[in-house]
């Protein structure tokens, strides 16, 4: 095997550490339905729309935080000192997560835009800068699937990702620097004033952690997926190159 | 459709999405788990060998 082949057993995780994120995942996320859907009160001016925030704004945040780790870990890639494929295999492993949160962050916006704005879509800076944040990533996750050596792959992913990342902050700040139909931020707002209070703050913390928690037990999983399909596309290109040695040496022969 | 309709509907979703992608991950872990050769054995060509 070559030097920058992955072993098959590597995990971010040990198995102990990641049953109990598991666990805790899914008892936060129970936690969270019972909180979010049955004891947060209803809000003054929305009504009963307004639970969608609890899953909502939880969506978001993962989005941001695997974004960030995906550049984070691609800056670590590109650092000569700290060059790891390990890195490079977070990067995609969040990048893909960041997707997914990204899409249902769309989704539950749209869902929750119909009863409060009477419209499932709205040309407004913070959901067309969310809209491209999601297109972009998954241009991302294209360019990690078109074959090259590994280290090429990862190099360039690396750029890309951190190319990308130049729209996370503006998602997030779009709603101060242009006027949005989008309400401004309720916790990171430019006070740091957080406008939300009691039960429905803690519905609103209770997402976060959870999602927080699942995210890091999907990272596991998913980064040990991406070692393994990197070893396996080793041991494949290995055996395609034998395959033409051999028929090279049949030809000559 | 009511408010709650549309809360449901959000948190249906949710779950549906987030159950779904672990299911998927899980699944091609698995289907990544079965390509790895037996220990000993790390030369083992996952293709089946050589093409004709």
């Amino acid at each position: 095997m070559s030097a920058t082949t992955p072993s098959t057993t590597e995990r971010l995780l040990n198995p102990w550490v990641r049953r109990v994120f598991g666990a805790a995942a899914l008892a936060s996320l129970v936690a969270l339905v019972v909180v979010g859907l049955f004891v947060a009160p209803p809000d003054a001016v929305q009504g009963d729309a307004q639970r969608i925030m609890y899953v909502h704004v939880p969506a978001a945040w993962i989005a941001y935080v695997a974004f960030g780790v995906t550049s984070i870990t691609s800056l670590l890639y590109l650092w000569p000192r700290t060059r790891s494929l390990v890195w490079d295999r977070i990067a995609g492993a969040s990048a893909e997560l960041g997707v997914v949160f990204t899409g249902l962050t769309l989704v539950l916006g749209s869902i929750w835009g119909r009863p409060v704005w009477g419209v499932w879509w709205a040309w407004d800076a913070r959901l067309v800068t969310t809209a491209v944040l999601f297109f972009l990533y998954v241009g991302y996750l294209a360019l990690r699937r078109v074959p090259a050596a590994t280290d090429v792959r990862a190099k360039r992913s690396a750029i890309a990702a951190l190319i990308a990342f130049v729209d996370v902050p503006i998602v997030h700040f779009s709603v101060t620097w242009w006027r949005t139909l989008h309400q401004q931020g309720t916790v990171f707002n430019e006070k740091l004033d957080a406008e939300i209070h009691g039960t429905m703050a803690l519905a609103l913390w209770l997402g976060v952690l959870a999602f927080t928690v699942l995210y890091v037990y999907l990272l596991d999983l998913r980064y040990r997926l991406e070692a393994l399909d990197e070893d396996r596309e080793t041991r494949e290109l290995d055996a395609a190159i034998a395959d033409r040695v051999r028929g090279a040496v049949g030809v000559t022969s | 459709m009511s408010d709650a309709g549309f809360v449901v509907a959000g948190w249906v979703i949710t779950a549906a999405v987030l159950v779904g992608y672990w299911l998927s991950v899980l699944l091609r872990l698995r289907r990544a788990e079965r390509t790895v050769p037996p220990a000993g054995d790390p030369t083992a060509d996952p293709t089946g060998g050589p093409t004709p």
